[in-house]
């Protein structure tokens, strides 16, 4: 039995295992998508939603103490109307990520093929991957420190979730960029397990 | 959930300036010190790139696992320590900085 086979089989065996570790939204459509309990405001994502204004995302809320908050509510406020987190739009943002990894690497394959039959010098292959490298870092770094202290320090603006999108957005330039960096100094890189 | 800033700052910034000065003492070659340091920020991209390349992934697919919450933490204080290593990686490689970007 070859190499391959023996991964792929062994690939098959653990399916169910990652099938049963992932859930899908479908079964938990009101819970939050990173886990999170009780987030307090102004949450660590822009789907935070607090429909009972009690200072935590619904979305991080158990059941019984959303329960536990409805009943509060309804002893102060006996016409209050009934909000569900259900009515809410959840998937209002799109991160694209497939189309923007694909354009980046199609963008790569095509200076590559460029600087493999001459027609660009390798240098000038390089210079531009490490820009795009570099803008994707600076990129994601800044949004992602403005975003840190937009929770440690209570900062809810209208900002917010523009914020979160271009901090998604860059960072995957980032990460697929960082790959092709590993691959364009495949032989540095390998030097580093082995100092 | 409370993220700590300071701490894996002064942790990475401190970690530098200790290998840095051995290479300057010449206690460590110069190859050392860069490989270590290319192998901390791979680290850290791991942690904190790929990690969250997971988390969105999930986010816009629906998908849910029970270690998201730890995932989101560690991405964001890998994160912070991938920040600082990044400036620390342009440190040791100015000289091709300075090329891509036609300083010299």
């Amino acid at each position: 039995m070859g190499l391959m086979e023996k991964i792929a089989k062994k690939l098959i065996l653990l399916l169910p295992a990652i099938g049963g570790l992932l859930s899908l939204e479908g079964s938990c459509a009101t819970s939050c998508p990173y886990g999170l309990v009780n987030d307090p405001y102004p949450g660590q994502c822009p789907r935070y939603t607090d429909l009972n204004g009690d200072g935590f995302c619904d979305f991080s809320q158990t059941s019984v103490s959303m329960t536990t908050d409805t009943e509060i509510d309804e002893t102060h406020q006996g016409d209050a109307t009934d909000h569900t987190i259900e009515n809410v739009d959840v998937d209002g943002v799109d991160y694209h990520i497939i189309p923007v990894t694909m354009i980046i690497i199609g963008l790569y394959l095509l200076t590559h093929y460029l600087f493999k039959k001459g027609y660009i010098r390798r240098s000038k292959h390089r210079r531009l991957w490490n820009l795009f490298l570099t803008f994707g870092y600076a990129g994601t770094g800044f949004t992602g420190f403005l975003l840190i202290f937009f929770i440690k320090l209570g900062i809810k603006t209208a900002l917010n979730p523009s914020v979160t999108y271009w901090h998604a957005e860059m960072s995957i330039l980032m990460v697929v960029a960082t790959l092709l960096h590993i691959h364009i100094y495949w032989k540095p890189f390998r030097s580093i397990f082995s100092f | 959930m409370e993220y700590e800033i300071l701490i894996p700052s002064m942790l990475v910034i401190g970690l530098y300036i200790i290998t840095y000065g051995l290479y300057k003492k010449g206690l460590v070659n110069r190859r050392w010190h860069v490989n270590l340091w290319n192998l901390i920020i791979f680290i850290a991209f791991i942690i904190s790139g790929i990690g969250g390349f997971i988390l969105l992934f999930m986010l816009e697919y629906g998908l849910k696992a029970p270690f998201n919450q730890q995932l989101l933490y560690w991405h964001v204080e890998a994160g912070v320590g991938l920040v600082i290593i990044t400036i620390f990686h342009f440190h040791y490689y100015k000289g091709s900085v300075y090329r891509v970007f036609g300083v010299r």
